[in-house]
């Protein structure tokens, strides 16, 4: 790895990773006490509520991709890039009318692969498994990599022991909690990263003369104020619709949609998409501050983290490094949890053991969260490209999958041929445009193609669906 | 007398030279010769042989020009750091090169090869085609999930 000037001391650096090691493991115990059968483990018991829903959709939606990636927009594609990260809350706000939804058609459901496996039949559950399981596993390698950037940027501590702790840490006390103590910590952790987003947004705007920095950028980097920047202008709907993707189809966001309360659904999405939607707006600020502060920056990515220890100091990175860990924490344990929930119950219990036991499949969860941070450990090992680059490779994928969803929930009419050729031509396509247009462009063109090719089968169709085939779940 | 004291003086003043030529290494970029870019950003590494053996990690510095023979350039960076992330160019051919810098002696290394990044941004027009592709889609999108909603609670 390129040398970058730390700001915390590794010390310091070890204490604060150990301290708050101790206390997410410690706090996964003691939420994973309530964890009693796989309705707990899985599902929280299905009775959470407006505010442990409203935390947990938002911290688990504040991740590396916001703390982090945010800001790398910001200095890749300029006051745009920072507008186009905040649109990720749509898909927030679109999911919060389809929770209400999910609940009501299936009360009984588990995963996410559930519902396209009875809407849709096994041909597009396999296809939708395999876009869904990788998307989830190259979001967990982009947040493994950021922990280990993170650390390595703000304290020094090394890449790969940084990248390995984090993970270490999340896998132990979701393993021993299950989406409780995931939930549970959610709630600490979106606290926690609230109040340090206050505190890093006062502190940028008393030390930071605006002006100066719009004359900086205007001298240095014109094209990042430029409102005609075509690379940003591209990036505004890919970001959107990656968004939508993300939030409609993953695991991550349905698995909560089951756990929350009857009723109340709708709201905690709603209300989390409110309290999310500054977020990346305030992160992505601070990296357009990089040339005022003659602050050097050697990998995008880093410039998030960077950036607000160097405008806080010392004492301020401490804030910084424990807001930076929770985002990713709250996000990594998410995944594990609902990629782990949608290996179990659609492969190793739907294709391989129908007949499997509670006990059984408990110990093939913590198996499977545990085999899934191996595997996530080793792809970060070699830090094969930057944070976006990795995460908007999944984009197209992702994208494909949104009409799918939302059309299979209301339209009696969408078909099983629509779904299967919407994901195929939108991800291939959209993959075309990411190499050949750019990473900016990907979803926008894998969402197009999904939408067109599933309104036009569903035009086609004659028949509708049963609705109550659904309760099977 | 005179005249071999100059001499003296010169033969100094060489050897010295001599040595700091040795003692700092030319610098190599990673990149290639000859980046092109379509989005205006791109990172730039660098490094110099024998790097694990010093026993301080050496300062650079890095310039930009805006003509391959840096006529005129521009100050971008010094420091420790074996890397920068530049970002915002507008377009045209951008020359960058980098040296060995020891600012305690004042003393600087050969500069190394020079790279070139070509700045060409895609067209507004394919820009702002995709932007409207979106917003359509956006709008689409939105449709989907009102009308069914209002068609569900109908049922209901």
């Amino acid at each position: 790895m390129d040398h970058q000037s730390e700001i915390l001391s590794p010390e310091v650096g070890w204490i604060l990773l150990g301290l708050l090691s101790l206390l997410w493991i410690g706090l996964g115990f003691y939420w994973g006490k309530k964890a009693k059968g796989m309705d707990g483990f899985m599902l929280a018991g299905r009775n959470v509520g407006l505010a442990f829903g409203t935390a947990t959709a938002m911290a688990t939606w504040v991740t590396s991709n916001t703390t982090m990636l945010a800001p790398q927009f910001a200095l890749e594609l300029g006051i745009w890039g920072m507008l186009a990260y905040s649109t990720a809350a749509v898909g927030l706000f679109l999911f919060a009318p389809l929770a209400k939804r999910i609940k009501q058609i299936m009360p009984t459901g588990y995963t996410s692969g559930d519902f396209i496996r009875l809407r849709y039949g096994s041909k597009a559950w396999y296809l939708f498994l395999i876009i869904s399981i990788f998307y989830g596993f190259t979001w967990l390698i982009s947040m493994g990599m950021a922990g280990g950037i993170l650390m390595n940027a703000l304290a020094g501590i090394p890449y790969t022991l940084g990248m390995t702790i984090i993970l270490f840490v999340c896998i132990v006390y979701t393993v021993f909690g299950g989406l409780y103590a995931v939930i549970g910590t959610d709630f600490i952790q979106s606290l926690i990263i609230m109040i340090g987003i206050v505190v890093v947004g006062g502190a940028v705007l008393y030390s930071i003369d605006l002006d100066q920095v719009y004359n900086d950028l205007s001298t240095d980097k014109p094209m990042l104020i430029d409102m005609l920047l075509p690379a940003s202008i591209m990036a505004i709907f890919n970001n959107l619709l990656f968004g939508i993707g993300e939030v409609f189809h993953s695991n991550v966001w349905w698995s909560r949609a089951f756990a929350i309360r009857e009723g109340i659904g709708q709201k905690a999405f709603t209300l989390a998409g409110f309290f999310w939607l500054p977020v990346p707006i305030a992160a992505g600020f601070i990296a357009l501050t990089s040339g005022t502060l003659g602050v050097n920056i050697t990998s995008p990515d880093m410039v998030g983290p960077l950036m607000a220890g160097n405008i806080l100091g010392k004492s301020g990175s401490i804030i910084v490094f424990i807001v930076f860990f929770c985002s990713l924490a709250s996000s990594i344990d998410s995944l594990l949890a609902a990629t782990s929930d949608l290996i179990v119950e659609d492969i190793y219990k739907r294709m391989i053991n129908p007949k499997v036991g509670e006990k059984t499949l408990r110990r093939a969860s913590v198996i499977i969260i545990v085999g899934l941070g191996l595997l996530a450990w080793m792809v970060c090992l070699p830090r094969i490209g930057t944070l976006a680059s990795v995460l908007f490779f999944a984009g197209p994928l992702v994208a494909s999958t949104i009409y799918p969803i939302v059309t299979g929930l209301f339209w009696p009419k969408a078909t099983a041929k629509g779904a299967i050729w919407a994901m195929l031509g939108g991800s291939v396509i959209g993959l075309i445009a990411y190499f050949f247009l750019g990473w900016y462009t990907g979803s926008l063109i894998g969402a197009a193609v999904s939408i067109i090719v599933t309104t036009v089968f569903a035009r086609m169709n004659d028949t509708q669906f049963d609705w109550n085939q659904l309760k099977d779940a | 007398m005179k005249h071999s004291y100059y001499i003296l003086v010169f033969i100094i003043i060489f050897l010295v030279n001599a040595g700091i030529a040795d003692e700092m290494p030319q610098p190599f970029f990673d990149n290639a010769a000859e980046i092109t870019t379509r989005s205006g950003y791109q990172r730039l590494s660098w490094g110099v042989d024998g790097m694990a053996q010093m026993s301080e990690p050496p300062k650079f510095e890095l310039q930009q020009s805006l003509s391959p023979q840096f006529a005129s350039s521009a100050h971008i960076y010094s420091g420790a750091d074996r890397a920068t992330f530049l970002s915002g160019l507008k377009d045209g051919d951008y020359y960058y090169r980098v040296r060995v810098i020891d600012p305690q002696n004042n003393t600087m290394g050969p500069w190394s090869e020079s790279i070139s990044i070509k700045v060409r941004h895609h067209s507004l027009t394919l820009a702002f085609t995709l932007f409207a592709i979106g917003a359509v889609i956006l709008l689409f999108t939105v449709l989907i999930v009102v009308k069914g909603v209002r068609n569900t609670q109908i049922e209901n």
